[in-house]
């Protein structure tokens, strides 16, 4: 089954104008709105959507609003999306929408969504400049700008709570057909669907309660990680944990409190696997989940009369 | 009257009725908040038992749209704003720190000493 990742994630809120505030200060673009919500895009068109945590079209609640309601994956083809219909409808409900969307719902009891990926190609420019690297940043343009948005390229990945973590887990890898990358033996596993090499677009948590735990996008690069949680912070936005590197996945991360029901996170650089790859056990620590932490400080330089 | 082991935070008219408010910034996050009700308030160590880190998004936001519980904005955890109980979220059963507070002449004071936080 080739399911990429969700192409949109859904979240039922009581705040409609502080999400929109929110998501576009972020970085995501606004492409349309009603009154029951709008859809915030990256630039390959994966989206963050907000609706009204009353509206009756969205699947019911898990958890008190604000939380997540829906989460849309975009497979590569019809037939993956004739198979995904013709295995969950062995023992579900599965529900084609007037949208292309076959919906169901997982073990745990989250709404999932399917269709043909609605993803665009993007065509990202050569950023870094590393010694001996041929596809370095062209001659004469400026790495260090500040001006502007960060760029939002994808929408990379979900993190769910689970009160039947093993149950959870058995749902995607056998009838969904997702990988576990690694996992934190304390918590529960990191996953990939079998049509991405990134190596995780679903954590699963165990925890008491089904809720959201967080989301993220991909930004390019660690420069453009740190400069949009920098400006995030700068807007008043309160950080959660990060600049950092996780150890499993080594994706950059810097998380913010946000108004979704879970934290949102800046994030980029993640490793890519394949089937070859060999999952990691280990107990999830200060020590274990990140490579290096850093912490927001004001700017500073030492005086101009100084040496 | 003030006794010497207390602190004011701001009069009670500086929080809009319904809302909330944060105060004692130790770098970016503030340390305690203040939720007001009228003439009725309740304040709390700015702290979610979940992961023990504070619970606002932004500035003064430590309540759900409608008023009526405070939410964690880490891991959507809502709390009853009269006993600090979370009563939906991953820490149900758990609670806020109360901070003992009171209004006097119109004054919010709350001891010097706050509640110790565990990590």
């Amino acid at each position: 089954m080739k399911i990429l990742g969700p192409d949109a994630l859904v979240f039922g809120v009581d705040d409609l104008d502080a999400c929109y505030r929110y998501l576009t200060d972020y970085g995501l673009k606004k492409v349309d709105s009603a009154p029951s919500g709008a859809r915030f895009e990256a630039l390959d068109g994966t989206a963050a959507v907000v609706r009204r945590a009353s509206d009756p079209g969205l699947p019911p609640p898990i958890s008190a609003a604000p939380n997540i309601r829906d989460q849309i994956y975009g497979v590569a083809d019809q037939p993956t999306l004739d198979a995904i219909g013709a295995e969950l409808s062995k023992d579900r409900d599965v529900k084609a929408g007037g949208d292309g969307v076959l919906r169901s719902v997982d073990d745990t009891g989250y709404a999932i969504g399917f269709q043909v990926t609605q993803r665009r190609k993007i065509d990202a420019p050569r950023y870094i400049n590393v010694p001996g690297m041929e596809l370095h940043r062209p001659v004469n343009v400026i790495a260090a700008v500040d001006n502007g948005p960060t760029p939002i390229y994808s929408l990379s990945h979900v993190v769910l709570f689970a009160p039947d973590i093993e149950r959870a887990e058995k749902f995607y890898a056998q009838r969904l057909g997702f990988r576990t990358a690694d996992v934190f033996t304390n918590l529960g596993p990191f996953m990939r669907p079998a049509g991405t090499l990134e190596h995780h677009t679903l954590f699963l948590i165990k925890a008491p309660k089904p809720g959201l735990q967080h989301f993220t996008f991909h930004v390019a690069d660690l420069n453009d990680m740190l400069r949009a949680g920098w400006n995030f912070v700068k807007k008043g936005y309160k950080s959660f944990w990060g600049p950092g590197r996780h150890i499993l996945g080594s994706n950059n991360f810097w998380y913010f409190n946000s108004p979704f029901g879970g934290l949102m996170e800046f994030d980029c650089d993640m490793d890519l696997h394949d089937d070859s790859w060999k999952p990691r056990y280990i107990p999830a620590s200060a020590q274990t989940s990140q490579t290096y932490l850093f912490q927001f400080a004001e700017k500073w330089a030492p005086g101009d009369q100084k040496h | 009257m003030r006794s010497s082991d207390e602190r004011p935070l701001c009069r009670l008219e500086d929080i809009p009725d319904g809302r909330a408010r944060g105060f004692l910034p130790v770098n970016r996050d503030d340390r305690v908040f203040v939720v007001r009700r009228g003439d009725r308030i309740r304040a709390y160590v700015n702290s979610c038992p979940h992961n023990w880190r504070p619970l606002d998004y932004a500035q003064d936001q430590f309540l759900s749209a409608d008023g009526r519980e405070i939410v964690c904005y880490a891991h959507g955890a809502h709390f009853s704003i009269d006993s600090g109980a979370c009563i939906a979220g991953v820490c149900i059963g758990a609670s806020l720190i109360p901070v003992p507070a009171r209004v006097d002449n119109g004054m919010i004071l709350i001891p010097l000493e706050l509640p110790h936080t565990p990590e």
